[in-house]
């Protein structure tokens, strides 16, 4: 039985159309890759599952309920990280933690809970604009998981972060996973692909089960 | 689900909060700018003999008290702000001035002209003027002969009508001392500026003298123009938490009146604080310039009650600026531009009324005409056009966040 479904998903911007009925299927608690090329839609993809852009066709399913229908539902399951960092810059991650959790919320998460889990109390009172990549990522992944999703997209997570920052996020997403997450990848990564347990190919608007079988070129090609 | 609004607007509040050292410190600076505009402006307008702008000789039998109260009045009134100076002359002497360019013109008073024209022989004044005069001062000039003979003959008919009135009532004992009141009041109304003529025609709201329109026209611009200061503020712009608190519920409408509250409360905080500075300063560097301006308006309190309304109309122009605008550069342009557009057709800098009647009439449908009659102390009904103005400002603003949010991008 799969928990989670993408059913003919369409979008178009003026002429272009940019997804063409991608679909997927995956049961909770799995790591999906969505894999492509500069441009290709992943984005657009993930900011309609998140609620941001509407879908021109299509259902994203969760458990049967559609949540493009349902955007209270789809707000309380799904937490999305952008690929820029979503944060108040000249604020400190403190301030930015606030506008999406509780004061006793955000105390009571890095005493014991997912915050603590991705260290941010070391940097909770330094400015934003301060912080070193990989902290403000960390930060950006702990405002998303304010709500306690069940799935979690990601856009390119590990982009333009250094290789212990990489492992931290990797050994957090693998425990997301392990506690019956479920995460939507987008990278063109293919060391970030290799944390997925299944990967999908999206070309021409439409994604296509990728077996993990194609070499760096060959793959390259098939992305073109 | 827990509301994002007034955690966001908390946010923005702290974000405000954060940039009021520097938002206070450019507005010092952009007073300083202003002020320094202020002072050299009022410098070119002082009625001072170097500075006489249009100079006009008269030649000819001037002798007449009449035409010399007549003289007086137009050499006094300077209600346009232009140094008008006539000046009387030897006709050989104003031919050469007007040759010289010294002169923009020369009005020749025939012999006994007064006697003629109280006898009603007919007779003229003779205006010369150089064919290689042009421009304002020309036109002006024109004007100011049409005005002197105009006064003189008004005059002489009220005066000749008043006397037989008197020579009337006289007989009935005890009024021998009305010829002079009323020609002592008379020539109180000649010299009464916004009784001369209609002022509104030559560019100053009619009853408002042009030390009060310069001074509020200046304040308008700055509160206008201070929509620079804030760029601190929209210098990190990131449009991905726009998109996330979209997904998190919190539309564009929401987004925009949590980020425009605090931009407000920051206007209100710059440019109060900065007007009660600059009124500090100026009651005792010029004292009377506050009086002049405060005059206009009602009072003091009043004149801030209504700054501070402007202020409310114009920090939603800045904020719809800064939605529209893409990165510091560019935003700090765009508010320093339109500043300088929307000031100069508004006649922030000249009165309006001396620019091409398209230019005009787009001037006095611009929110900085309505704030300059507004601030003049006009009725509070003034104002509507101004919360019109906010009203459409701050909607665009929730369109422009609307379009952001959608995006084209891929």
């Amino acid at each position: 039985m799969d928990d989670l479904e993408l059913r003919g998903i369409c979008k178009k911007f003026r002429r272009h159309e940019v997804l063409r009925g991608a679909s997927l299927r995956c049961c909770a608690g799995s790591c999906v890759g969505i894999l492509g090329g500069n441009g290709s839609g992943k984005s657009t993809l993930l900011s309609i599952l998140a609620g941001i852009r509407k879908a021109d066709a299509g259902a994203f399913l969760w458990h049967g309920a559609d949540l493009l229908k349902d955007e209270k539902t789809l707000r309380r399951v799904v937490g999305y990280v952008p690929q820029g960092t979503p944060l108040f810059e000249e604020l400190s991650a403190r301030d930015n933690l606030l506008l999406w959790f509780d004061k006793k919320q955000m105390e009571k998460e890095l005493d014991n809970g997912l915050l603590k889990l991705l260290g941010v109390g070391e940097f909770l009172n330094k400015t934003v604009s301060r912080l070193s990549g990989g902290m403000k990522k960390r930060l950006s992944i702990g405002c998303a998981m304010s709500r306690h999703p069940d799935v979690l997209l990601l856009d390119e997570p590990s982009a333009a972060l250094d290789l212990p920052c990489k492992a931290d996020l990797t050994a957090y997403f693998r425990a997301f996973t392990r506690g019956g997450g479920t995460i939507l990848l987008v990278t063109h990564d293919l060391q970030e692909a290799a944390l997925c347990d299944s990967l999908y190919l999206l070309k021409n608007g439409v994604l296509t089960p990728y077996d993990g079988a194609l070499s760096v070129e060959e793959m390259a090609g098939a992305l073109q | 689900m827990k509301d994002r609004f007034l955690p966001y607007l908390r946010l923005q509040i702290a974000r405000a909060w954060r940039h009021l050292p520097a938002v206070l410190g450019i507005s010092l600076l952009l007073l300083a700018a202003v002020g320094l505009y202020a002072v050299n402006a009022s410098r070119s307008y002082r009625d001072d003999e170097d500075k006489v702008r249009v100079k006009i000789g008269v030649v000819g039998d001037v002798e007449d008290p009449y035409i010399q109260m007549v003289l007086f009045a137009m050499n006094n009134m300077d209600s346009m702000g232009f140094s008008v100076r006539l000046e009387q002359l030897e006709e050989e002497a104003a031919h050469e001035s007007l040759m010289a360019g010294e002169l923009h013109s020369y009005v020749i008073f025939p012999e006994g002209f007064e006697e003629k024209y109280y006898a009603r022989e007919p007779v003229t004044l003779t205006y010369v003027t150089s064919p290689t005069s042009s421009g304002l001062g020309n036109a002006l000039s024109d004007e100011i002969a049409h005005a002197m003979a105009r006064l003189f003959g008004d005059g002489q008919d009220a005066i000749n009508g008043l006397q037989r009135y008197v020579q009337t009532v006289r007989t009935k004992g005890g009024y021998a001392r009305y010829p002079e009141e009323v020609t002592t009041g008379f020539t109180g109304v000649i010299l009464s500026r916004e009784k001369l003529f209609d002022v509104d025609e030559y560019g100053v709201m009619a009853g408002q003298g042009f030390a009060g329109y310069l001074g509020i026209s200046l304040v308008t611009f700055f509160v206008l123009v201070w929509g620079v200061c804030c760029a601190p503020l929209f210098s990190r712009k990131n449009g991905e938490n726009k998109r996330l608190l979209r997904a998190a519920g919190l539309g564009a409408v929401r987004q925009i009146l949590a980020e425009y509250v605090p931009f407000a409360l920051l206007s209100l905080i710059g440019i109060l604080s900065t007007a009660l500075l600059a009124g500090t300063v100026v009651r005792f560097a010029a004292p009377g310039v506050l009086e002049t301006v405060f005059f206009e308006a009602g009072s003091e309190g009043r004149f801030l009650l209504r700054l501070a309304a402007v202020t409310l109309c114009f920090s939603a122009l800045h904020f719809l600026l800064y939605q529209a605008a893409k990165g510091t550069v560019a935003a700090v342009l765009i508010q320093t531009l339109t500043a300088l557009a929307v000031g100069y057709v508004s006649g922030c800098f000249y009165t309006k009324d001396f620019f091409p009647p398209l230019l005009r009439a787009v001037g006095k449908a611009m929110p900085a005409s309505f704030a300059i009659r507004f601030l003049s102390g006009y009725h509070f009904r003034d104002g509507l056009p101004l919360l019109g103005f906010f009203l459409l400002f701050l909607a665009l603003s929730c369109l422009t966040r609307r379009v952001e949010m959608a995006g084209d991008g891929v």
